[in-house]
């Protein structure tokens, strides 16, 4: 690209608030009702994760995979490609997340519970029921209809939030290594929601933003891991 | 020296009539059924002298909708509005998302205004440009598009050889080139000069007024036309001045908004050829047409439009 320097965000957007929204509309209602699925393996590594089984963490690791997998394949690639031809680069950013997922749960000793509960495991916490929660009301006071609300597992910004807090909170090292995808992404949803107008930017920007922060605190202290029982 | 004077100065009283002679506004019947027994104002393309209605449709974001059935019910619409208006020139670019599709969609709904389109697209690739322009054809649903341009210089070197050669085997009607928001203006200028171009794009409105110092000048002198993009620098520009009322003086050139106000300024340019606003609903697109009627304004009118907005 020439003179790159000179384009702005708005001048590589190719499209419209309402088309972006209109979007999400036609992508639920093409998955339904994937919805229910993808919804209980959003939540699933907060309940997986209150133990250190292997099999918890391992599962809990794959089910944070599929929700990367599910989002490349379904939004990303089969629908959000067609109205931006960036969005397939998006698409195997997001397998490739899926892929370090997998890995991520595989050898013993990356992931495991948190022993103590300091501002780091707190802020984790937050910022997986922010996007758990409260990115879908968001939205809706963004002016979205209840139709085209981003869900957490089916849609990039809230999956790549969820995925920020529960892996700061888990994640024993190398934490930057499993977050860089996530921690981009909220960096280019968030300035595509400014660059649109939504009032819903300061979500994956904050997130960006307070995960940074997080990963800045000093080391703490996990639980060792009990008995392999996967 | 303001851009405004520069221009005026740029060419000369005879150069001027030697740029209203080839390419002046003329009035025609419209071809739109809404426009029985109007006029339209139009330009001559100044390599034919094919005339072109000065106000065209442009297709950046509004027209990428993707499979959206009411988005591409809402554009047809737009595009329906548009030929009834009076309208010819419909621009895209393969970079532009889905609105080729949009646009070939459109205009499969509406086959009996085929034979107005004026179609407008643009190569931009690294390479395979016959491959890619191919494919926006098929996309348009037209048999050959009347212009190709090369997408903000991309890959100039290749891509133009290539559309002239289409030209000469008379695949394409006219060749251009295209910049925007004031990128690469050095090399449009070149290229101007040394190449046989039919067409240049650029961005043009009221308040980017630097292309009047040489681009258009040397659009004029070798006999090149030009079509507008971003005259309202993408929205912001009307939606600024919508805060401050109309002058009244806006209703001798037969103007009863701002988006009429600043097509006027725009295509009231002796150089211009036409201008491509954007949007996706019909009001607007309405209110754009309208530009198309009544005078334009003469050059010490087109001053104190500069300086009315200046002011506010």
């Amino acid at each position: 690209m020439d003179e790159w320097w000179t384009y702005r965000p708005s001048d590589l957007l190719l499209f419209s608030r309402e088309t972006y929204y209109g979007l999400f509309e036609l992508y639920h209602a093409s998955v339904w009702p994937a919805h229910l699925a993808l919804v209980l393996a959003s939540a699933a590594p907060l309940v997986l994760l209150r133990g250190d089984a292997r099999w918890r963490v391992r599962l809990a690791a794959a089910t944070l995979a599929l929700q990367w997998l599910w989002v490349a394949v379904a939004f990303h690639l089969a629908h959000f490609a067609t109205i931006n031809p960036f969005a397939t680069y998006f698409g195997w950013a997001f397998l490739a997340q899926a892929a370090l997922l997998l890995l991520m749960g595989m050898p013993p000793g990356v992931m495991s519970v948190p022993r103590a509960w300091g501002f780091r495991e707190r802020g984790a916490a937050a910022l997986v029921l922010f996007a758990l929660l409260a990115v879908p009301l968001l939205g809706l006071l963004a002016g979205r209809s209840w139709r085209q609300i981003e869900i957490p597992g089916m849609t990039p910004d809230p999956t790549a939030m969820a995925t920020l807090g529960i892996v700061i909170l888990t994640a024993t090292r190398a934490r930057i290594f499993w977050l860089a995808l996530p921690i981009a992404w909220c960096l280019v949803g968030g300035v595509m929601l400014w660059t649109l107008g939504s009032v819903e930017a300061v979500a994956p920007l904050g997130a960006a933003a307070l995960a940074a922060v997080l990963l800045l605190i000093g080391n703490r202290s996990h639980r060792r891991h009990g008995p392999d029982h996967g | 020296m303001s851009p405004s004077d520069a221009w005026s100065r740029a060419l000369s009283r005879r150069e001027m009539l030697a740029v209203l002679a080839a390419g002046g506004v003329t009035l025609f019947s419209a071809r739109g059924r809404a426009q029985t027994g109007a006029s339209s104002l139009t330009r001559r393309i100044p390599s034919t002298g094919e005339e072109l209605p000065v106000i065209g449709l442009g297709s950046w974001i509004t027209f990428n909708v993707g499979r959206d059935p009411r988005g591409r019910a809402r554009c047809t619409d737009v595009v329906r509005a548009f030929f009834e208006a009076g309208g010819r020139v419909i621009d895209s670019s393969p970079m532009y998302g889905s609105s080729q599709e949009v646009i070939g969609h459109a205009m499969a709904q509406l086959p009996a205004a085929m034979p107005s389109l004026f179609s407008a697209d643009k190569v931009w690739t690294g390479r395979a440009g016959a491959a890619q322009i191919e494919e926006s054809r098929r996309r348009w649903g037209v048999r050959r598009f009347d212009l190709l341009q090369v997408h903000n210089l991309v890959n100039w070197e290749d891509h133009l050889p290539l559309l002239l050669s289409m030209k000469a085997a008379q695949r394409v009607r006219y060749v251009g080139i295209t910049t925007s928001e004031g990128r690469r203006h050095g090399d449009i200028e070149r290229l101007l000069r040394t190449q046989p171009l039919d067409f240049v794009q650029i961005t043009y409105n009221i308040v980017d007024r630097e292309v009047e110092e040489r681009i258009l000048p040397i659009a004029a002198d070798r006999g090149i036309g030009v079509i507008v993009n971003r005259p309202f620098r993408g929205g912001p520009l009307v939606d600024r001045l919508a805060r401050h009322p109309l002058p009244a003086w806006a209703a001798d050139i037969a103007c009863a908004n701002w988006p009429q106000f600043l097509l006027k300024f725009i295509v009231s340019h002796p150089a211009v050829t036409c201008a491509i606003p954007a949007t996706s609903r019909v009001e607007h697109l309405r209110e754009n047409m309208g530009a198309l009627r009544g005078p334009l304004p003469d050059d010490a009118m087109r001053r104190r439009m500069i300086q009315y907005v200046e002011r506010l």
